[in-house]
């Protein structure tokens, strides 16, 4: 990990030090900086008052994805009822194809990451993708597409 | 089709992520807390009561009882919670609520606050509700700086915080939803103690549905008569529906529970093909059936928390039954021994169904897992994910036979595309 990195990630975490309630906030605010969970913050997070296991263990039941590999570009379609009545599948597959892409693997050249998720609660425009956390209408794939390219740009 | 009720709820302009959220926020009458400023805590409860308001997020409780139960209590530090998880496939009547009135919830939850004299409130968010959060918290942020955050002038200290939670559908459990906020494994706990006794760190807490909290303004502003002449006996007040699936216009209606599952689907554009079923509440309610479409959704015939999941009759019932079982099988949390094996055994009930000789036994096995369930399991995560698949089996016998015989065509269509 680049030496400006663990910086950022020591200020972050010294603002929850000695506060064990907020380790699901740090964990979304590391989510929303870096994409993932780096390596190098649940040894930092028991600056909180944790143990190292809790953290392990609270990390892993909210499935933190606990990564080096920075995501740039997060896909996530909505694979619920409502949206799997409306092809999701069938979305997830074509955007996994046009990006040469596995499901819930980040892409190490482009830092894409495509996975399913459960519901988005953007049932009225099913089926829902969300890209970088905004929700997006899955039914207009070529829009998609071009606001995919545009996050890995 | 009957008329469109009117709305009181929503049918307002969306107002998070528009440039006119400081207008909306000066234009607010908060007609609610102005008229709770001259009442008494008994008298904001007993108005609760008689307007007959039960929660809207499924189990339909009636709120002046909850929030007597906590005013009641020994202890005196004490907190008020809105649950805006909304984790429930085809669930998003909250999201459009809080997208057109967010200060409706939090008229209420101050109103709460000062009713049960909490010393704090949160309002616990979906995690992809992030306008939401940057709207509410914005306008916590005018309310705080005006001293706005209080029923009466000059009262003690009360403060409203914002959490948007990790997407995980057990997290909406109001005693898993308490572990979440105190930052541990969003893990259900046993009931007693209730949540009014201790909920969140320990205290008595009173923890509402955000479109309860909204309809708890409505009863305030407007009284408790004009709400409980709203909809049928034991039925009182406007609820949202939210409607998905194969209808037309998938969107949230607001109707009192006098509306038939006919006129909701009518009013969400009608059924895209031919009706062959819906899930009332969700995966988690209950299956109605083309012989249900006249029943109204009330809470006694299972609306619960208003989510309608529409499928017609190209769809086959194994897939939809298969979607459920997954969701709740990784959605369940695994805590508790009835829970955990039930989730496994029904998962695999389902992933073998071509291994088996016939139905009647794989519904017995089901429907044994579910009753077990009902009398053993920590919360109701785990029972009410079982109890739609057997009632499937039951409904549509030739969808499962197809299967048995290694023999359908719509499952094989979708998993060619998929291939
Ligand atoms: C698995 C599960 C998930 C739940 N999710 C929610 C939810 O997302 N929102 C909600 O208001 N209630 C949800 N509930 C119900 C809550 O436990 C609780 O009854 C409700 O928040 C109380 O508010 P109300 O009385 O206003 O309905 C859920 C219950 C279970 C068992
Ligand atoms: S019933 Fe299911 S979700 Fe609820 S505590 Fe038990 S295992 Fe967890």
């Amino acid at each position: 990990m680049e030496r400006e990195t663990i910086i950022t990630l020591e200020r972050m975490v010294a603002i929850h030090a000695g506060k064990p309630g907020e380790l699901l906030m740090l964990a979304e605010e590391l989510m929303d900086h870096f994409g993932t969970i780096p390596e190098a913050a649940p040894a930092l997070m028991q600056q909180l008052g944790l143990a190292a296991g809790e953290i392990q263990s609270i990390l892993s039941f909210y499935h933190y994805p606990v990564s080096n590999t920075p995501v740039r570009c997060r896909v996530e379609v909505c694979g619920a009822l409502s949206c799997h009545l409306k092809n999701s599948a069938d979305l997830l597959h074509a955007l996994c194809e046009t990006f040469s892409a596995e499901p819930g693997v980040i892409k190490a050249d482009s830092r894409l990451l495509i996975s399913r998720s459960e519901c988005l609660s953007h049932c009225d425009h099913a089926p829902t993708v969300s890209v970088n956390g905004e929700n997006c209408a899955g039914a207009d794939l070529p829009g998609l597409i071009a606001r995919i390219r545009e996050a890995l740009s | 089709m009957k008329p469109l009720p009117a709305s009181f709820l929503t049918g307002r302009p969306k107002i998070v992520g528009s440039p006119r959220l400081y207008d909306y926020y000066r234009s607010y009458p908060f007609s609610a807390l102005r008229k709770a400023r001259n009442m008494t805590a008994e008298g904001i409860v007993a108005e609760l009561l008689a307007s007959g308001l039960r929660g809207r997020g499924g189990a339909s409780f009636p709120v002046g009882l909850k929030w007597q139960s906590v005013m009641q209590q020994a202890e005196t530090v004490r907190y008020v919670v809105a649950n805006g998880e909304e984790g429930e496939p085809g669930t998003y009547k909250d999201r459009v609520l809080l997208e057109q009135n967010p200060l409706a919830v939090i008229e209420a939850l101050v109103i709460a606050g000062c009713t049960v004299k909490a010393e704090r409130g949160y309002i616990y968010l979906n995690q992809n509700y992030r306008a939401i959060e940057k709207a509410l918290l914005q306008l916590l942020q005018w309310l705080r700086e005006e001293g706005r955050l209080r029923c009466v002038e000059g009262a003690g200290a009360f403060d409203i915080q914002v959490r948007r939670g990790r997407q995980r559908y057990i997290s909406g459990e109001e005693t898993a939803l308490f572990r979440a906020l105190e930052g541990r494994r969003a893990e259900p706990t046993g009931r007693p103690p209730y949540p009014t006794e201790q909920g969140l760190w320990g205290k008595p807490t009173v923890i509402n549905n955000i479109e309860t909290l909204a309809s708890v303004s409505l009863i305030i502003e407007r009284g408790d008569s004009w709400f409980a002449a709203i909809g049928p006996e034991h039925n009182h007040g406007p609820k949202l529906f939210s409607l998905s699936g194969d209808v037309a216009r998938p969107d949230v209606i607001e109707a009192d529970m006098s509306a038939t599952l006919a006129d909701l689907i009518g009013w969400a554009g009608g059924t895209v093909g031919t009706f062959k079923g819906a899930f009332v509440s969700g995966p988690s309610g209950r299956l109605f059936l083309p012989r249900d479409l006249s029943l109204p959704l009330t809470i006694q015939n299972g609306c619960g928390n208003g989510t309608v999941i529409v499928f017609n009759d190209t769809r086959c019932a194994v897939d939809l039954a298969r979607q459920v079982t997954d969701f709740f099988h990784s959605e369940h949390c695994g805590q508790c021994l009835p829970g955990r094996e039930s989730m496994k055994q029904a998962k695999a009930l389902m992933d073998g169904l071509e291994n088996q000789a016939a139905l009647e036994p794989v519904l017995q096995h089901y429907q044994q897992l579910h009753a077990v369930l009902l009398n053993s399991s920590k919360c109701g995560l785990c029972s009410s994910g079982t109890g739609i698949v057997p009632a499937l089996m039951q409904a549509f016998p030739a969808d499962f036979a197809r299967h048995l015989r290694h023999d359908c065509p719509i499952c094989r269509a979708g998993a060619e595309v998929a291939a």
